[in-house]
C-alpha cells in the first residue's frame, strides 16, 4: 500500500510547476508526490530478468505530455471568428493571418507547423473546450483532478487514473508506467497496488556499470533491501528504492545513448525508451513554463515551439514498429482568463484544448470552441467537454480497461480513434518532414548600430559572459531595428580579451542550442565575425559562449523583414580593392579609405541598397581595428574587423553605401593593407530574398578527412538539411577553417566556374578561425572551397540561403 | 473587526535557563531523545555531542536548542563583494555559503527554520535572476526565523524577490494581477476553502502599486497604481492596501484561527510528523496564537510535547536532499566548495534558492523515487573521490582494522548507528573485498555507509 502522507492538503501543494525557466537543463520539476517508487520497489521480483516483459503488438502505448502551469488554450487554438478575442487581449491575441488554420473559425499557433502538417493528414485530434466541472483555478487542486481522474467535488484519494489502470496489468513488469524527468511521480501514475518508476533525461543512472568493483557494491546495496529489512518504514523504502534505481539503470541505460544536447530531450529518451521494448505502455513528459501571468507572447510562443519540435521528435524518433500502436497526448491543469492582464499575460482559467496525435486517432476538430461572450461565473470560458470524456476514450479505446470503474462514473459522448492499436489496416501515413517557407525575406541595411556591448552594459549587465553560459539580445525593436516582422538580423559579433580559447553560437532564442558556432576564438585574442541569425522568440538571438569569460559586443549592419525592402544579388567573388598594389596604397593610423562599389564588377550603376564584401587587414603592424560605414554618413562607434600586429585577418562586411554609391573604411592605429573583395550586393529592383535559419552544419571533415594544400572540394549546398531543393540561388555558411598545419587562405565560389583571385578566410597555422561566408551556389547546387596551402579541417554551418 | 485579546498561555512557561546551571543534570535526557531533538531542531550532532546534552532534563535541553544567542552574524557570501565575480559565481557562493553555515552554525535551529521559510514563503533564482535579492530574503528568514510571523509576513510580501516571483511587482490598477494575492492565502496563510474568489479579485487590488523601484532595486509604493476604490475583504468594505490585509489575516477572529491551524500543522509536519491529530494541532494552534504567532514560543511547546518523541515521530521523516549534503559534509568535514553539492541537487529533488514552485517542497516518499536516489549515490561517490584526492580520506590506509572496527570507525564517522543488518553487509563488503582482486576498494565501504538506508531518515 502506499504511504498515507500523500494527503489532500500535500497533494494539492505539490502539483505545480515554477512560472519560468531560465535554464531549461530541467523539464520536470517536482511532479505530484508518488509515494509510489517503493510500492513498485516492494513489487520487484528477485532476478532481473523477468522485471520487464516485451509489449504485445496490440497493446496500445501512451505518451502524455504535460504542459505545466496552465496552457493558454485561447492563444493555441486560435477562435479568430470571436471578436471578443482580439477586443478582450489587445496585447496577446494572435492576428488571424498568423495562425494555422485549421477550420471552423479556429486556428493553431503560428509555431504548431508539425500538428497542422499533422492534421492535414489525419493525424491529429484536436478537442475544443476541455474542462472540470466547477474548476476553483488553484493550480494544486485543478491539476489533482486532472491527475485523480475521479474525484468531483472536493473529495479526493490518493491516486491517479492512470496508476489505477496499471494495477490492474502484471505486476512483475517494473516498467509499464515510466515518468522521464526529476526523480518525483506524478499523481496520475500512482496507483493504489503500484506506481510509477521516475528516469532523468540525461542518463540511465547510479547502477548501469558493468566493471567487478562496481557490481561488488551494487551486491551490497542490494542486500541491505533485504538484511537491513524491518529498522524501520523509511529505511526499507530507501533500501527497496535504491534495488530498483540498481535495476532500472542496467535495463534503461542502452536507450541513452547519442541524444540530442536539446531543451526537448526527454522525447527523445521516451521514444528511446518505447523502441527498447520493456514492456512501457505509459509515459509521462513534461514541457514547463505555461503560467504565464506576464509576457505571455514571448514566453508562451517559445513553449508552442517546444511542443511541436518535440513531438516531431519523438516520431522521427519512435520506431516504425512502435508507430501504430502510440497515440500521444497532452493535458494541462487548466486553460487562461479570456481577459488579458496589464503585465500582457493572463491569468488562471478554466476551459482550455487538448491534442492527440498518432495514425490511429480520428483527426480533426472534436467538441465545440466555447463562446467567449456567453460566459461562466467568474467571466471564464465554460467547458463543453468534461476532460473525463477524454479519458473514457483512452482506456475503453486505446489502453483497454473498464473506464467506468477507473473514472468513477460513466462517460461518452466523443470518438476519438479510428482504429485501434497496431491496427495495420489503418492508413498510417509516414511521418512527414516540416519543410520550411521557400519565400526569402527582404534585407534592409542600416548605418552600423551597436547593441551589445558588455564592458559598458549595453544591451546586457556590465560583465563579461562566463563559460558554457547563454545570452539573450533583444533585436526586434532595438534601435533601427523594427520591432514587428523582423525575422533575421545580420551583425558583426565580437569577442574581446576572452580568458579562455572557445567558441560562439548565436541561434534563434527559445530553438534549441544548435551543434553550430559562429566564431571561434583563442585565450586574450579580440576576434569579430560578422554573424547572420533568425530571430527566435521575443524577436531575440541566443548567444552561447563555450568556455573562459569573455566580453561580447555586437553591431547590427542591417536586419531581415517580412515587408518590402532589399533582395540580394550574390556574384562570384572579385578583388574590388588591394592597397599592395593599387591606390591609396598603405593605410595609415586614423587614415580612411573610400572606395566606390556602384558600377563596379557586376555590380549596377543605381537601385543598390548594400553591398556584401570580405574586408581584409595584411600585415598590420599594431593591433588595430577597422569601421566600414557608408559615405556621407558620421562615422559610428562600431568596428567590423579586429586584428593584432603581422596577423592577416578577414572579416565579411555588410555596409549600406552612401547616396554616392561608396562606401568608408576607417583604420584605428598601425599601418596596414586592406583588401575587399566583392561577394554581392542587395538592390531593391532585382535579386532574390533572403531566409535566415537555426544553424545547420553542413560538412566537419574533423576525424581523417581534412582538406589537402593547394586542393579544392566541393560541396553540395542545396536541398540538404534545413536548405529547400529548389530556388536557392546562393547560400550563407560559417565556414571555420580548423587547426590548419600552415598560413593560408580559403576561396569560397561557386562550383563549376574559374577559381577567382580573392579570398574568403585566412588562416596561421594551429589558429582556429571563422568567417561568414556568402556563397553563390554553382554546379549542381554545389559550391567549392579552395584551401591555398597546409591541410587543415574544415567545418561548415548554413545559416541562411537567398531563394527566389 | 476585532483584535484579539492575548490569551491565558497554554504553553510551558518560558523561561531561561542560566548557562551554569545547565551542566547540572536533573533529569537526564535520553541519549536516543537527544539525537532526535538534535537531528529534528538542526541537523545532527556528533556522539560527544548528545553525550554531553544528555546530562540536561528536556526543559533545559529544549531552551538549548531555542537559544539564538549565539547566531553568526549574517554577512553576505564573499563572492558578492568580489567586482569581477560575475552572476553565476555570485549564485554558487550564496549556494555554499548557506549549506557551509548550515552545517557549522552554532544556532542550527535557526538555520533549519530559515530552510522552513525558505519552503514556505518560495522565491526562485531562476525566476527572480537577482542572487543579491535571493540573500537579502533569505536574510529575512534567518532574521525573523523564530520571530513573529506576522511581521514576517508582511516584511516578505514587499522584499523585492517576492515582489519578482509573483509578479505582484507588476500588479497596478490597471490591470490587477492575481498571482500574489492568491498564493497569500492559499499557500502562505490559510489554505484554500477559506476565502472566496471574490476575495482573490480584490486582494489583488489591495496590492495594487506595491513595486520594486527598477533603478534602485528597492521596495516602491507607486500611489498613481494603486486602486483606491473600495474592496471588499473578508466580508468588510472598505478602501484596503495589501499590508492590511495581512494585518487582517492574523488578527481576524476568524482567519487569524485559520491561519494559527494552518501553520502549526505544517510546522509539526516539518520538526515532527504527517498528520498530527486534530486535538493536537488545536492546543497548539491556541498557543501559538495566544503567544501572538511567536515562533519561538510555538517550538518550545512542540518539542516539549511527548508525541514529539514518540516512536511513531522518530521513525516519521525521510532525510531531505539538504539534509542529506548538510549530514555528508558534517560526516566527511568537507565543505560545500569541495563537495559541490550544487551538481547532485536538481537530480536529489532540492536546489537550495529552487524550489519547485510556489509550494515549495514535499516529504517522504516525495524524495524516495529511483532517479533521486541514484543522485544522492553520485554525492556519495563524490565525496568519497574528493577525500581521497584531498588525501584526508578516514578510510584509506586502515588494512590494519579489523573489518569490524572499519565498520564502527564508518558508524562514527556518519553519526548513525548501524542496524544489525546493515552492520553485517558492510562487514562482509569489507571481508569480500579483502579477499578479492578488488581489495583496493576497501574505502568504498564510506559511499556504502552514505547510502546506507539508517543514513537516509531525520
Amino acid at each position: 500500500m502506499l504511504d498515507s502522507d500523500i494527503d489532500i492538503a500535500d497533494a494539492r501543494r505539490h502539483l505545480s510547476f515554477p512560472s519560468s525557466s531560465l535554464s531549461r537543463r530541467r523539464f520536470l520539476q517536482a511532479l505530484a508526490a508518488g509515494a509510489g517508487a517503493a510500492a513498485a520497489a516492494s513489487l520487484l521480483p528477485a532476478g532481473e530478468a523477468s522485471a520487464f516483459a516485451s509489449l504485445g503488438t496490440h497493446e496500445g502505448v501512451l505518451l502524455m505530455i504535460y504542459l505545466a502551469g496552465g496552457n493558454d488554450g485561447l492563444n493555441t487554438l486560435v477562435p479568430f471568428n470571436q471578436s471578443t478575442y482580439y477586443t478582450e487581449r489587445p496585447t496577446i491575441a494572435i492576428p488571424e493571418a498568423s495562425t494555422l488554420s485549421v477550420g471552423a473559425g479556429v486556428g493553431l499557433h503560428p509555431n504548431l507547423t508539425f500538428l497542422k502538417t499533422q492534421f492535414d493528414v489525419g493525424q491529429l485530434a484536436i478537442v475544443q473546450g476541455v474542462g472540470v466541472a466547477d474548476p476553483d483555478y488553484s493550480h494544486f487542486t485543478m491539476l489533482a483532478r486532472w491527475m485523480d481522474g475521479s474525484r468531483t467535488g472536493s473529495a479526493m484519494s490518493n491516486s491517479g487514473w492512470i496508476g489505477r489502470w496499471a494495477d490492474g496489468l502484471d505486476a512483475a513488469n517494473l516498467f509499464s508506467t515510466v515518468n522521464v524527468g526529476w526523480g518525483g511521480i506524478p499523481l496520475h501514475l500512482v496507483g493504489q497496488r503500484r506506481s510509477a518508476i521516475s528516469m532523468s533525461t540525461s542518463d540511465a543512472g547510479f547502477g548501469s556499470n558493468t566493471s567487478s568493483w562496481q557490481k561488488d557494491r551494487y551486491t551490497a546495496l542490494r542486500e541491505m533491501a533485504t538484511k537491513s529489512a524491518a529498522s524501520g518504514t523509511w529505511p526499507d523504502a530507501f533500501a527497496k528504492t535504491m534495488q530498483t534505481q540498481l535495476t532500472v539503470a542496467a535495463t534503461a541505460a542502452p536507450s541513452f545513448v547519442g541524444l540530442p544536447s536539446s531543451n526537448i530531450r526527454q522525447f527523445a529518451v521516451a521514444a528511446n525508451l518505447i523502441n527498447a521494448d520493456i514492456g512501457i505502455r505509459v509515459i509521462n513528459v513534461v514541457i514547463d513554463g505555461f503560467d504565464n501571468h506576464s509576457d505571455e507572447p514571448t514566453k508562451h510562443a517559445s513553449l508552442m515551439t517546444e511542443l511541436n519540435d518535440g513531438l516531431q521528435l519523438f516520431w522521427s524518433k519512435l520506431a516504425p514498429g512502435f508507430q501504430n500502436r502510440t497515440t500521444a497526448m497532452t493535458f494541462s491543469e487548466f486553460g487562461r482568463r479570456v481577459v488579458g492582464n496589464d503585465s500582457k499575460g493572463t491569468d488562471h482559467g478554466a476551459a482550455s484544448c487538448m491534442f492527440l496525435m498518432g495514425p490511429q486517432v480520428m483527426g480533426g476538430l472534436h467538441g465545440s470552441y466555447p463562446s467567449l461572450t456567453n460566459l461562466a461565473v467568474n467571466d471564464q470560458l465554460k467547458s463543453t467537454v468534461d476532460f473525463r470524456q477524454v479519458y473514457q476514450q483512452v482506456v475503453d479505446k486505446w489502453l483497454g480497461g473498464d473506464s467506468a470503474q477507473l473514472l468513477g462514473g460513466t462517460y461518452s459522448g466523443l470518438n476519438l480513434f479510428s482504429s485501434s492499436p497496431g491496427d495495420t489496416g489503418s492508413s498510417h501515413a509516414p511521418i512527414p518532414t516540416v519543410v520550411p517557407k521557400v519565400t526569402g525575406s527582404s534585407f534592409r541595411s542600416i548605418v552600423p548600430e551597436r547593441v551589445l556591448d558588455t564592458r559598458s552594459g549595453l544591451g546586457a549587465p556590465a560583465h563579461p559572459v562566463g563559460p558554457e553560459t547563454t545570452l539573450d539580445l533583444t533585436i526586434a525593436g532595438v534601435g533601427h531595428v523594427p520591432l514587428n516582422d523582423v525575422v533575421g538580423v545580420l551583425m558583426n559579433v565580437t569577442v574581446a580579451a576572452p580568458t579562455k580559447s572557445g567558441f560562439l553560437t548565436v541561434w534563434p532564442t527559445g530553438a534549441p542550442l544548435p551543434q553550430a558556432s559562429n566564431l571561434n576564438f583563442a585565450a586574450q585574442q579580440t576576434v569579430p565575425n560578422l554573424v547572420l541569425a533568425k530571430l527566435g522568440t521575443g524577436g531575440k538571438v541566443s548567444i552561447f559562449n563555450s568556455s573562459g569569460t569573455s566580453h561580447l559586443i555586437a553591431d547590427v549592419c542591417g536586419y531581415f523583414i517580412d515587408q518590402q525592402g532589399s533582395r540580394l544579388v550574390p556574384l562570384a567573388p572579385f578583388r574590388a580593392l588591394d592597397t599592395r598594389s593599387q591606390a591609396p596604397g598603405v593605410l595609415h593610423p586614423k587614415g580612411v579609405a573610400m572606395l566606390k562599389l556602384t558600377d563596379v564588377g557586376g555590380i549596377p550603376a543605381s537601385g543598390v541598397d548594400a553591398v556584401a564584401l570580405n574586408v581584409t587587414a595584411v600585415s598590420p603592424t599594431t593591433a588595430g581595428f577597422f569601421t566600414v560605414w557608408p559615405s556621407g554618413e558620421p562615422m559610428p562607434i562600431t568596428s567590423n574587423l579586429n586584428f593584432m600586429a603581422k596577423q592577416t585577418v578577414p572579416n565579411m562586411v555588410v555596409s549600406k553605401v552612401g547616396s554616392d554609391g561608396a562606401i568608408l573604411v576607417y583604420n584605428d592605429s598601425g599601418n596596414t593593407h586592406l583588401i575587399v573583395d566583392i561577394v554581392g550586393y542587395y538592390a531593391s529592383t532585382s535579386g532574390t530574398g533572403i531566409a535566415a535559419i537555426a544553424p545547420a552544419r553542413l560538412l566537419d571533415t574533423r576525424g581523417g578527412h581534412s582538406v589537402a594544400p593547394n586542393s579544392t572540394r566541393d560541396l553540395m549546398v542545396v536541398g540538404i538539411g534545413p536548405v529547400p531543393a529548389e530556388g536557392v540561388v546562393a547560400v550563407i555558411l560559417n565556414v571555420t577553417a580548423v587547426q590548419p598545419s600552415a598560413a593560408g587562405f580559403l576561396t569560397v565560389f561557386p562550383a563549376g566556374q574559374e577559381r577567382p583571385v580573392a579570398s574568403s578566410l585566412n588562416f596561421v597555422a594551429s589558429q582556429t578561425v571563422a568567417n561568414l561566408v556568402l556563397a553563390k551556389v554553382g554546379a549542381s547546387g554545389s559550391v567549392s572551397f579552395y584551401n591555398s596551402a597546409g591541410t587543415t579541417d574544415l567545418v561548415v554551418d548554413v545559416v541562411g540561403y537567398s531563394v527566389g | 473587526m476585532t483584535r484579539l485579546a492575548l490569551g491565558s498561555c497554554l504553553v510551558a512557561p518560558i523561561f531561561h535557563v542560566p548557562r551554569h546551571e545547565r551542566l547540572i543534570a536533573r533529569v537526564p535526557t535520553s541519549t536516543s531523545d537527544v539525537a532526535h531533538l538534535l537531528r529534528r531542531a538542526g541537523f545532527g550532532g556528533s556522539k560527544s555531542d548528545i553525550a554531553a546534552l544528555s546530562g540536561l532534563d528536556l526543559a533545559a535541553l529544549v531552551e538549548h536548542v531555542l537559544d539564538d544567542s549565539s547566531a553568526p552574524v549574517d554577512s553576505p557570501p564573499i563572492e558578492f563583494s568580489n567586482p569581477n565575480a560575475s552572476g553565476w559565481d555570485m549564485y554558487i557562493g550564496l549556494v555554499h555559503w548557506w549549506y557551509d553555515r548550515m552545517a557549522t552554525s552554532s544556532t542550527p535551529l535557526v538555520e533549519k527554520m530559515t530552510l522552513f521559510w525558505h519552503g514556505h514563503f518560495t522565491s526562485s533564482q531562476r525566476t527572480v535572476s537577482n542572487t543579491v535579492w535571493m540573500y537579502d530574503q533569505n536574510a529575512l528568514f534567518r532574521r525573523r526565523a523564530l520571530g513573529n510571523v506576522r511581521l514576517l509576513t508582511q516584511e516578505m510580501a514587499i522584499q523585492p524577490a517576492m515582489l519578482t516571483y509573483l509578479d505582484n511587482r507588476w500588479n497596478t490598477k490597471r490591470g490587477a494581477q492575481q498571482n500574489f494575492a492568491r498564493e497569500l492565502m492559499e499557500l502562505f496563510t490559510m489554505g484554500i476553502g477559506n476565502y472566496s474568489e471574490a476575495d482573490v479579485v480584490d486582494v489583488a487590488r489591495a496590492w495594487t502599486g506595491h513595486t520594486v523601484n527598477g533603478t534602485t532595486g528597492l521596495y516602491e509604493f507607486r500611489a498613481n497604481n494603486h486602486d483606491t476604490a473600495v474592496k471588499t475583504i473578508f466580508g468588510t468594505t472598505k478602501n484596503w492596501d495589501g499590508p492590511q490585509v495581512i494585518d487582517e489575516i492574523f488578527t481576524n477572529a476568524i482567519t487569524s484561527d485559520v491561519v494559527a491551524r494552518f501553520l502549526v500543522t505544517k510546522l509539526w509536519t516539518f520538526f515532527a510528523y504527517p498528520n498530527p491529530a486534530p486535538t493536537l494541532v488545536t492546543s497548539l494552534a491556541t498557543a501559538f496564537k495566544s503567544a501572538n504567532f511567536d515562533v519561538k514560543s510555538l517550538l518550545r511547546a512542540m518539542f516539549l510535547r511527548p508525541e514529539f518523541f514518540s516512536a511513531t515521530a522518530k521513525q516519521a521523516l525521510v532525510r531531505t536532499p539538504t539534509e542529506f549534503v548538510v549530514a555528508v559534509l558534517r560526516g566527511t568535514g568537507l565543505v560545500a566548495a569541495d563537495l559541490h553539492p550544487e551538481w547532485f541537487s536538481d537530480g536529489m529533488g532540492q536546489e537550495l534558492f529552487e524550489p519547485p514552485n510556489v509550494a515549495g517542497w514535499k516529504n517522504n516518499s516525495y524524495w524516495l523515487t529511483t532517479n533521486a536516489l541514484s543522485a544522492r549515490a553520485d554525492l556519495a561517490e563524490n565525496a568519497h573521490s574528493k577525500l581521497s584526492n584531498l588525501k584526508r580520506h578516514p578510510l584509506e590506509m586502515q588494512t590494519a582494522l579489523t573489518p569490524a572496527a572499519l565498520v564502527d570507525l564508518a558508524s562514527d564517522l556518519v553519526d548513525v548507528d548501524f542496524s544489525v543488518g546493515t552492520r553485517a553487509v558492510l562487514t562482509d563488503f569489507v571481508v569480500r573485498t579483502r579477499a578479492g582482486v578488488n581489495g583496493w576498494t576497501e574505502p568504498q565501504l564510506l559511499v556504502l555507509a552514505l547510502l546506507a538506508p539508517e543514513f537516509h531518515v531525520a
